[in-house]
């Protein structure tokens, strides 16, 4: 049995799971789309909200945590680099780099904001199916024209489908290293190499293997996708997601 | 005259590195058959089995399905010839029990109604209907092996085949696995398995493959073959070495 990565499809009967996937793809739109110019309150506003979704679907926030750490380092760097870039008042300074309080605060910002941008994709594919995603993205593309909307489809549910494989062999290559003291090794740099060389060339034996498996299973592009159901409380939705996007822009103004 | 369901025909098959493949292999199968296919790591057990249903092209010979090539139509190949994958995950697809059924139907274009009533009768078939909502990455190696079964069956095989099916297994599990094979077999179900774990499916099984290094060395009635088993690197089953008739694996 094996633990499930935050970004696995979880069964569950929350108003999430059975909201119309078109609906949710909207709700994504808007949310991310308010989040773009947000500044702290309003992020926190969203944060809110997004966090009793979390639980509700019930994905432990110190696992979650521990299974995005590189995503979570990549924002600690995102934060470092617009610390030492940005020019501003000075806070720390250390031979030519000088950290500025104007720094921190837009890197916080935008660490703040991809973080809530990444967790609204969570919650997304935490209560979706992959081939719910895949017909509703069909049905967005459908009317646009010289965009193949089966094909683009496709290739958004495997992506979705290769994330939590991935973190899944990161986590058992971390796994493999440690089991071997590779946790004494202390440059950064080569352990980042230890790690992600191995986890590249199972993604790709992975990626054969799919292929495999869905061929077997003979994988064209028509098949019969799952239908929509819409749960009923799609408006609702769709009414507070707008009316939350409302009060972030009205705090954006007054801050 | 019987005429043959599949029909191998001089298949040959190199891999770019050198080693390994498989050379000139010629056999037939015909309906109802329960065939094992025995031979030690590397033997080419698996390079055969997935020619079976076209996931491998042959370099050389041919494979025919009641007389006509399989690679002029790999959707209906396919379709009669369901593969059980040795490493149950890499074959697992959907987001549900419910979903990795009716993956193989949904490709077949098949409409949603039926899909549903169909999936839900295999699930119930094979004891898995109480985890029908559940991921299946959450359930146990045997449980697992037994919906990659569910999703193959789902697509209504004339064929079966298995790549290791006891692989990784603990004994309740394999007897779980031996007891599904044995009645779709006893239901008219043809099986070809790749094993090399002889003991357990021998009772049920109707011939023998035997192969080494990419070649089939033997072919013929259990009988006959068991006691040479072990000149090509594959166990003899206890029951032959000791002359002692022992319990069916499945009670």
């Amino acid at each position: 049995m094996a633990e499930v990565t935050p970004f696995e499809f979880r069964p569950g009967t929350t108003s999430l799971h059975y909201l119309d996937t078109r609906c949710k793809f909207f709700l994504v739109c808007i949310m991310s789309l308010s989040l773009l110019n947000a500044g702290f309150s309003a992020c926190f506003m969203a944060f809110g909200v997004l966090v009793f979704f979390l639980i509700k679907i019930r994905l432990k926030a110190v696992e979650t945590c521990k299974q995005l750490k590189y995503f979570i380092l990549f924002l600690a760097f995102l934060i470092l680099v617009r610390s030492l870039t940005i020019p501003g008042d000075p806070i720390v300074s250390f031979h030519e780099m000088t950290v500025t309080s104007q720094g921190l605060y837009q890197g916080c910002l935008v660490a703040l904001r991809f973080f809530l941008v990444m967790v609204i994709g969570l919650l997304l594919s935490a209560t979706t199916r992959t081939a719910s995603i895949k017909t509703a993205v069909q049905w967005y593309l459908k009317p646009l024209p010289l965009i193949p909307e089966k094909r683009a489809a496709i290739m958004i549910s495997l992506a979705l489908r290769f994330l939590p494989l991935i973190l899944k062999q990161a986590q058992e290559t971390s796994n493999a290293i440690q089991s071997r003291c590779g946790n004494l090794q202390k440059n950064p740099v080569k352990r980042f190499i230890r790690l992600t060389l191995p986890v590249l060339k199972k993604t790709f034996l992975s990626a054969d293997h799919l292929i495999l498996a869905m061929e077997a299973r003979c994988y064209c592009e028509n098949r019969t996708d799952p239908e929509f159901k819409p749960g009923g409380k799609e408006i609702i939705f769709i009414v507070s997601c707008l009316g939350l996007s409302l009060c972030m822009i009205v705090t954006n103004g007054y801050a | 005259m019987e005429f043959p369901f599949l029909d191998i025909v001089h298949l040959t098959h190199t891999y770019s590195q050198g080693e390994g493949g498989i050379f000139d292999i010629s056999f037939s199968v015909f309906k109802g058959e329960f065939i094992l296919v025995a031979g030690k790591n590397g033997s080419g057990k698996t390079t055969l089995i997935r020619h079976l249903n076209g996931l491998l092209t042959p370099q050389e010979g041919k494979i025919l399905l009641r007389s006509q090539d399989i690679s002029k139509d790999l959707t209906r190949t396919r379709k009669t010839v369901g593969m059980v994958f040795q490493d149950a995950d890499t074959q697992i697809l959907g987001d549900t029990v419910f979903d990795e059924v009716a993956f193989g139907p949904e490709n077949l274009n098949i409409q949603r109604n039926i899909i549903n009533e169909k999936v839900s009768e295999i699930l119930e078939r094979l004891g898995l209907i109480q985890f029908k909502d559940r991921n299946p990455a959450t359930l146990s190696g045997g449980e697992k092996r037994k919906l990659a079964i569910a999703g193959i069956l789902a697509m209504d095989p004339e064929i079966i085949v298995f790549d290791e099916p006891f692989a990784n297994l603990d004994h309740p599990s394999c007897l779980s696995i031996l007891s599904i094979i044995a009645d779709l077999n006893q239901n008219g179900q043809t099986i070809i398995m790749a094993t090399h774990d002889v003991e357990t499916p021998i009772e049920y099984a109707s011939r023998l493959l035997i192969m080494e290094d990419g070649h089939l060395r033997e072919d013929g009635k259990i009988p006959g073959l068991i006691k040479k088993l072990e000149s090509y690197g594959v166990k003899e089953p206890c029951e032959s070495r000791i002359k002692v008739k022992i319990p069916q694996w499945q009670r």
